[in-house]
């Protein structure tokens, strides 16, 4: 199972490895190559963790607040899905790095808005991100030096609508629902406890949640990578 | 938690502070060695185990500072004045003197890259800062390419810029560090330098202006210096979207960060 679900990823990587080499600088997160490579040279990857990509078109379910939330109003909502730039590194053995095979594959709502001056940005007041649990969970985090690295954890975990929440530093709260990772964004603690409270599905999802209710427990794998798109 | 309890509170020649000093009499030192004898190894192995923690911890776990600041105020969870997500971690063991050592290394050897399309040079940019451990220090240098007529398909002119933070909770060590923040500015008539949230601005599966300055860099970087100085790739899950003085321009990392080594 392990080798089928990596197989087409192993395939892309190993082309987009070689150009990269071969053509140095200039390219980004859409080169192609040759292809053909054996499992080995995904470094850490044959361990047990789940690098399958969910097709761009392919939908899950989207979270958000409504048309505003304390005041703020929808400024954007917008849906990103980019193609993965895969990278060799030293840590993986020299062989393809499995953080390398992450992406951008969410949906966003972004609620109010802030004055940033020329030159620079600010954060919005409250952002929500839906990614599918199969191309993020808090098993995909990690830090710290090459071969130290550690994993990001969460300053606190708990229970929010009846599903794991885990609270970090930076002011963000997930929560892990049915195949989806939600990343609320804000500003404080107490604010983001209220938009997860607040949270709801697009009537086209894939099931249906309210606000206030209960949300859809995790599937298997959905908290520890391992789940396969 | 009772400090006589501890495995290291009173050994000898170890004050609470940690650095070793003479004992007073040899048959005194000798029955208390004797005495501590367990509490020996189970100390050496807390020492051991501190030690990596102490060394990594300014960035481990540490989310809100995996971005500049527009602002001289860096403190853990605070995240309303931040700007630029982190995007390369460059390391080495060799720097130059002072607390910029390092990224003085990073700014010359940036500097130093040239690819068909662009010439990385010194240049001058709006001051940030960013936090590690208990310190909130300024960017020190940054690089960028000469800006560019309508480039990768804007109508304005656009060029690769990074800005780079020596590490001081991290030196000095065995390995320098300097945190960086690329990106891709496009000059606007009415906002400065604007970070689009897609390279080319017209397709939406393109990446992110910080995804894009990060991938350049590391490609520059990687095509003149060795394929074989990437050390790591990383998730440090700093996706959240940032609002451009361009209202309509929110752009995100996907989290990514690359570790160049900065080592001839």
């Amino acid at each position: 199972v392990r080798t089928r679900t990596i197989l087409p990823v192993i395939t892309l990587v190993a082309g987009v490895t070689l150009a990269i080499q071969v053509s140095g600088a200039g390219g980004h997160d859409d080169q192609t190559g040759p292809t053909g490579v054996s499992g080995t040279d995904i470094g850490r990857a044959a361990q047990g963790p789940d690098y399958s990509l969910k097709p761009c078109g392919e939908g899950f379910a989207q979270f958000h607040v409504g048309s505003s939330f304390q005041g703020h109003v929808l400024n954007t909502h917008t849906r990103f899905c980019t193609k993965p730039d895969p990278e060799p590194s030293l840590a993986a053995g020299g062989g393809i790095d499995p953080d390398s095979l992450g992406r951008s594959n969410f949906d966003s709502y972004v609620y109010g808005t802030c004055e940033a001056e020329p030159d620079q940005a600010c954060a919005p007041p409250l952002e929500i991100q839906s990614w599918p649990a199969c191309e993020r969970s808090a098993a995909d985090y990690n830090a710290g030096p090459p071969g130290q690295a550690k994993r990001i954890e969460p300053i606190d975990t708990f229970r929010v609508r009846g599903v794991p929440a885990r609270f970090y530093e930076d002011m963000s709260l997930e929560l892990s629902t049915n195949a989806v990772t939600v990343v609320i964004w804000g500003h404080s603690r107490d604010q983001l406890l209220a938009a997860a409270k607040a949270l709801r599905t697009e009537p086209a999802a894939p099931f249906q949640a309210g606000p206030g209710h209960h949300l859809p427990p995790p599937v298997a794998g959905a908290e520890d990578g391992t789940l396969n798109c | 938690v009772n400090a006589s309890a501890h495995p290291c509170a009173s050994l000898p020649g170890v004050p609470r502070h940690g650095r070793r000093h003479p004992s007073p009499a040899t048959d005194h030192r000798t029955s208390t060695l004797r005495s501590w004898s367990w509490r020996l190894p189970v100390c050496m192995l807390i020492l051991l185990l501190a030690l990596p923690a102490t060394a990594s911890a300014e960035h481990d776990g540490v989310g809100s500072q995996h971005y500049s600041r527009d602002t001289q105020r860096c403190e853990s969870g605070y995240i309303d004045n931040i700007v630029d997500p982190v995007g390369i971690m460059f390391y080495g063991a060799a720097a130059g003197l002072g607390s910029d050592g390092h990224s003085r290394r990073v700014d010359f050897r940036l500097e130093l890259m040239e690819d068909p399309d662009h010439n990385w040079q010194d240049i001058d940019g709006g001051t940030q800062w960013l936090g590690s451990g208990d310190q909130c220090t300024v960017m020190e240098h940054q690089a960028g390419t000469n800006f560019k007529n309508e480039f990768d398909g804007f109508d304005e002119d656009a060029r690769y810029h990074v800005r780079l933070n020596q590490n001081r909770f991290a030196a000095p060590g065995p390995q320098f560090r300097t945190a960086a923040t690329p990106h891709y500015d496009v000059k606007t008539a009415r906002c400065g330098d604007q970070v689009p949230p897609h390279v080319p601005p017209t397709s939406e599966e393109a990446p992110s202006g910080y995804d894009y300055a990060r991938g350049h860099v590391k490609n520059d970087w990687l095509a003149f210096y060795g394929s074989d100085k990437m050390g790591d790739v990383q998730n440090w899950r700093n996706t959240r979207r940032n609002i451009q003085c361009l209202e309509h321009w929110q752009p995100h990392s996907s989290g990514r960060v690359y570790w160049l080594n900065t080592d001839d």
